[in-house]
């Protein structure tokens, strides 16, 4: 009997996600959940409500506006709505709400939601701008230190509830593009940030001769990482070699042919979710990406295997590293170096900027050039900013910097304390925190 | 009604225009102005399909009362054409919002239709869309009171309120 009481009302999967309050609505009203008189109150406080609104928009100064305008503002009340009813445990209490509750008191419930997943969203990317993977890949780099921003930025909750402005071009392992707003971003980051977590157990050196080894153009491709490294682990524990090398060749995939040819879509399935969390104990991943992403994404890519297993080409699939036959660094110590005007023109731009993120997007577009560098790092950076810079830099344009260092110290001539400047002092305390062994390899780079 | 607003009870978008209206006729009589019931119903009817027509909508009473008021002093304005004359205004007033993008209120355009209409266009709407609508429009697009234009009206550069624009 309690069963049957406690069936839902409304079967959730039905409803529109990205429409949520209207197709509950219309769902609740064809399935007679709803009476008339219940449905027309609704219609006549969202009437009042987008009336307040339109009024709120027009500053009063207006008593019309375009249609287009107030089926903006309409969608993005019913959008906040959504978000309020969302928040809600289950659909029959959903259901409830709707039938008793004031359309405005639904609607401010769901804006108060709406600014806490704002305050939310904007800590957890700037924690990810922290916690970046460093990898020449344009679309990952613009999206998170730009794009991402510009929605933080442009984001009209109260009038355009339901929009995601900015540039998020970098694309995740799964699909969310169902989702919009704050919804979609929240989403976004909070995958990308797992991802990210994932990625960074894996060395950095290792990711871009992936990265390379799935295209020389890697640094403009549109790809996602997280996939290709998580391909490239499941290949190497399935032939039971270290993960965290990433590393597969020829021989490689014809002994992953022949293991695995002979299964189906849903075994593969099962030996690939196998793998995939004996990599997690190996790579000791204690916070591990939310079960469900990983499972469409191992899906997926049992969907694509089985197609390649049937013609006999895994290239694509399960990637060979590439060693780039000369290291190119992100800064070329004699690498081209800017005009004392354009450099002076970055430097109060620079100093204009709020956000250590923004300096390091200057950094990225303009600078090539070590010495560029530290005369920026002179006259631009701080603190705590000097970290973020540094973790940007590969063992050899650290090396190189810190033999700068070295130089000062042994200059006989300026062995006074402005010789050693605030950067200087930030690098030699960044290396020390990479351990000892980091350390002995940014060395071995000096001599 | 579109998709979007279908939600929305179509009959609350115009039942308070006719209560507004109803109000004026005590203000308009001192003019010798007066409004019947088919009359305002023909407004309001008039104010639908004006603002459809000019891709709009319009919450509570609308701007017809406001017209009303503005204009019920108007030299051209007598009780043989009262009822065209304000069909027209409204439609004209809302193609205004339109062309001036939204960027003047309707207190500020209402002022200036008057003004033009009680003198430059000597009561015709038609002169009143045309011409003075187009120049004062051309002026809010471009943003910039001067631009261009070797044969502004000087009345309507001094006209616009410098707070209105762009």
């Amino acid at each position: 009997m309690n069963q049957l009481i406690n069936q839902p009302l409304i079967d959730e999967r039905k409803l529109d996600q990205g429409n949520y309050f209207r197709s509950l609505l219309k769902e609740a009203c064809n399935k007679n959940i709803l009476a008339n008189d219940q449905f027309e109150r609704i219609q006549y406080e969202l009437y009042d409500l987008l009336a307040k609104q339109v009024d709120r928009y027009t500053n009063s100064e207006s008593s019309s506006v375009r249609t287009e305008k107030a089926q903006q503002i309409f969608q993005s009340i019913c959008y906040s709505i959504g978000i309020h009813l969302k928040s809600v445990s289950d659909s029959n209490t959903r259901i409830d709400l709707l039938k008793k509750e004031k359309i405005s008191v639904l609607y401010f419930n769901g804006i108060n939601q709406i600014i806490s997943d704002i305050a939310k969203a904007n800590s957890m990317l700037v924690n990810l701008q922290s916690e970046m993977i460093k990898v020449d890949n344009y679309a990952y780099d613009d999206t998170i230190l730009r794009g991402i921003p510009v929605f933080f930025h442009d984001y009209d909750y109260e009038f355009s509830a339901y929009d995601d402005p900015g540039s998020i071009d970098y694309p995740l392992c799964n699909d969310i593009t169902k989702k919009s707003g704050i919804e979609f971003i929240s989403e976004y980051l909070l995958y990308l940030t797992e991802e990210n977590i994932f990625c960074k157990k894996f060395p950095d050196a290792n990711i871009e001769k992936l990265l390379r080894g799935y295209s020389d153009e890697y640094m403009h491709v549109l790809v996602n990482i997280y996939e290709l490294i998580l391909t490239n682990a499941l290949g190497c524990e399935i032939l039971g070699k270290s993960v965290t090398d990433l590393y597969l060749d020829s021989d490689d995939r014809e002994l992953l042919q022949k293991k695995l040819e002979k299964l189906n879509i849903v075994e593969l399935q099962v030996v690939l979710w196998e793998a995939y969390e004996k990599i997690c104990f190996e790579i000791d991943l204690e916070e591990k990406i939310a079960t469900d992403y990983v499972k469409e994404a191992i899906h997926r890519l049992a969907i694509r295997l089985r197609q390649n297993l049937k013609i006999g080409v895994l290239e694509n699939t399960f990637i060979t590293l590439k060693v780039e036959e000369q290291e190119t660094n992100r800064f070329y110590e004699d690498g081209q170096q800017m005009e004392d005007d354009d450099l002076r023109d970055i430097i109060d731009e620079m100093r204009e900027c709020r956000f250590t993120a923004d300096k390091i997007a200057i950094l990225h577009r303009h600078i090539h050039s070590l010495n560029d560098l530290a005369e920026l790092l002179e006259e631009c950076f701080y603190e705590d900013e000097f970290e973020e810079v540094y973790k940007l830099l590969n063992d050899m344009e650290l090396a190189i910097l810190w033999k700068r260092i070295i130089d000062v110290q042994e200059d006989e001539f300026s062995q006074d304390d402005d010789s050693i400047k605030e950067w200087m002092e930030a690098l030699l305390t960044f290396i020390d925190s990479l351990g000892e062994e980091k350390k002995e390899e940014i060395k071995k780079q000096i001599n | 009604m579109s998709e979007e607003f279908m939600l929305l009870p179509a009959s609350m978008l115009h039942q308070q225009s006719l209560i507004e209206i109803r109000k004026c006729n005590d203000y308009t009589s001192v003019y010798g102005l007066r409004l019947s019931e088919p009359d305002i119903k023909l407004l309001v009817e008039n104010r639908k399909e004006s603002l459809t027509s000019n891709g709009r909508i319009e919450f509570g009473g609308g701007v017809i009362d406001k017209l009303i008021m503005e204009f019920a002093n108007s030299p051209y304005i007598q009780q043989d054409n009262y009822v065209s004359k304000i069909q027209e205004l409204q439609e004209t007033f809302y193609y205004f919002k339109n062309e001036t993008l939204d960027e003047l209120g309707d207190d500020e355009i209402i002022r200036l239709m008057k003004q033009y209409f009680d003198t430059e266009c000597q009561g015709s709407t038609e002169y009143l869309q045309s011409t003075v609508v187009e120049k004062i429009s051309r002026k809010i697009r471009f943003g910039n009171i001067a631009y261009g234009e070797p044969d502004v009206n000087e009345d309507v550069n001094d006209d616009l309120n410098e707070d209105e624009m762009l």
